[in-house]
């Protein structure tokens, strides 16, 4: 599903983000990428969303080769792609139905499925009464459900998480997890980027831990808890 | 592309143009201004160029005297000559007696009685339909025997028509430059509009629409600013050519010789497709612009 063979990753200004790495993730796997500040979490998610190419080394991803991949086919692999951003980046003119709806809009929709796919996305997300509010009269969480909801509308093959519970308390943030969590369990191969040690430890799935451009760890079921690594 | 998409795009495009309120209405506005202006020039230059059609059709008029001896037989070679000729559109016959008619309201009537119509020379008034070979047709004429004379006014006819040619250069440079600052008009009002929407195009864009998706909607927009101000300026326009062709009872003889304006319907066609399309093009080309500048995938 995912593979990083070797990649390097150097930008214009100079920065070496990632060196070398290699990683693999299996279709329906839940992984944790975790690491501090500079690690390299942000490029790889900016080398999956295919807004970088990387200066070494191969991506591959859902059968797409990264590095040559076509603008004509760039907004097809990414149809396949579900990402949460940490300031969930939500449309604040339109409602919380609205966002969701705005979604599966751009990728060409009908009306039809737009109106039977919203409302259970709402439902599992636990928004239900709350379509017609626009953003800033939700709470963080909310917030943070909305953007889960309008990730997975298109049903894509992989989610990807960057800091999804980053501005929330605990008892949201647990919420907030176990709905990614939900999501894996129905098929969704899943990637949280985070540093929030309570997280990983809940779910105890597997954890690619980065430091400086380079994985010091990957190990399956892992408990965060490391010496080794500062956070 | 799938009716729902179309009907998304249509969708954002309202979207896109309610956000910005003000900025269309200014944008139309400055579209209509810039259309209007563009129109009066226009104006001018189809009146100009209605009339100086009509004043050098009549001055492509060339007048063959032949002699005032000539015969019967000489005359039929010499209107055989003309009639044959493929630039001769039509020819008109003068004889002596219409001549010495004619001459009769000029001089009067005594005068004419006296000298008599004898000497009078027959002519030929000979309509080309070729400009440009009115030269070559006065020589070929004059190099013919029993022709007395070949009159036709060249210089004035070159004048008329560098006067013509130079208002039309004018009018066109003006038109020009106008449509470069509606353009930038347009393009800088796209621009404004895409860095409103510049979040929106990010998650578009990361959700997996297409670049077309994505851009149609600035494309239509500004189309449709060009077409509301064309719109609006072809009213205007309109109703000020009537307005004027009315007042002036379809011609300025009064104020400067023969100069007729364009009949109404013929200027509102005239318009209503230049406006149109200008202000279409216009749009959209602005929007191109803009897009290709500020919203690079």
């Amino acid at each position: 599903m995912i593979d990083f063979e070797n990649v390097s990753m150097i930008y214009r200004s100079g920065t070496e983000a990632l060196h070398g790495i290699s990683f693999h993730v299996d279709p329906g796997e839940f992984v944790f990428i975790t690491g501090k500040s500079g690690s390299g979490k942000s490029t790889i998610i900016k080398l999956l969303m295919r807004e970088e190419k990387p200066t070494a080394g191969d991506i591959f991803v859902n059968g797409y080769d990264l590095y040559n991949l076509s603008r004509y086919d760039l907004p097809h692999y990414r149809r396949r792609l579900g990402v949460v951003f940490q300031d969930c980046r939500l449309l604040m003119n339109k409602t919380v139905y609205q966002n969701i709806e705005f979604a599966m809009e751009v990728v060409g929709e009908s009306n039809r499925t737009i109106k039977q796919v919203v409302p259970k996305l709402l439902h599992m997300v636990d928004l239900v009464g709350k379509e017609k509010a626009f953003p800033d009269e939700l709470a963080g969480g909310e917030q943070a459900r909305v953007a889960l909801a309008r990730a997975i509308a298109n049903n894509p093959d992989i989610l990807i998480a960057d800091e999804p519970t980053g501005n929330l308390d605990p008892k949201t943030s647990t919420e907030i997890i176990d709905l990614l969590y939900k999501v894996n369990q129905l098929g969704t191969t899943v990637l949280v980027v985070t540093h929030d040690t309570k997280i990983v430890d809940r779910l105890q799935q597997r954890v690619i831990r980065l430091k400086a451009g380079n994985i010091i760890s990957d190990t399956e079921g892992s408990i965060y808890e490391d010496e080794t690594c500062e956070y | 592309m799938k009716p729902v998409s179309i009907k998304y795009i249509l969708v954002e495009s309202f979207n896109n143009i309610l956000r910005n309120k003000v900025l269309f209405i200014t944008s139309i506005f400055t579209v209509c201004v810039t259309i209007l202006l563009m129109g009066v020039v226009g104006i001018l230059l189809m009146n100009v160029s209605y009339n100086s059609d009509e004043m050098l059709d009549e001055m492509l008029h060339i007048t063959v005297y032949v002699i005032p001896e000539a015969d019967e037989k000489t005359l039929n070679e010499i209107q055989d000559v003309i009639v044959n000729d493929p630039h001769v559109e039509s020819s008109t016959y003068v004889s002596k007696l219409e001549a010495y008619e004619a001459s009769k309201e000029l001089v009067g009537e005594e005068v004419m009685e006296e000298l008599g119509y004898d000497f009078l020379p027959p002519s030929f008034i000979v309509k080309l339909n070729d400009v440009t070979y009115a030269n070559i047709f006065v020589h070929k004429m004059s190099s013919m025997s029993n022709i007395y004379e070949v009159k036709y006014s060249s210089e004035s006819y070159e004048r008329a028509g560098r006067i013509s040619y130079t208002i039309r250069y004018v009018c066109g440079a003006l038109t020009g430059l106008l449509g470069i600052l509606s353009l930038f008009l347009i393009s800088n009002t796209i621009k404004i509009t895409v860095s409103s929407s510049k979040e929106e195009v990010t998650i578009m864009r990361y959700i997996g629409a297409s670049e077309a998706r994505i851009k149609v909607p600035f494309f239509l927009q500004g189309g449709f600013i060009g077409f509301l101000g064309a719109i609006i300026s072809f009213i205007i326009a309109g109703f000020g050519y009537n307005y004027i062709y009315t007042k002036l009872e379809g011609s300025l003889s009064d104020y400067i010789g023969v100069l007729e304006l364009v009949p109404i319907p013929q200027m509102l066609l005239v318009l209503l497709g230049v406006f149109m399309l200008y202000g279409i093009v216009l749009g959209v080309l602005g929007s191109f612009f803009a897009i290709r500048k500020y919203l690079k995938a």
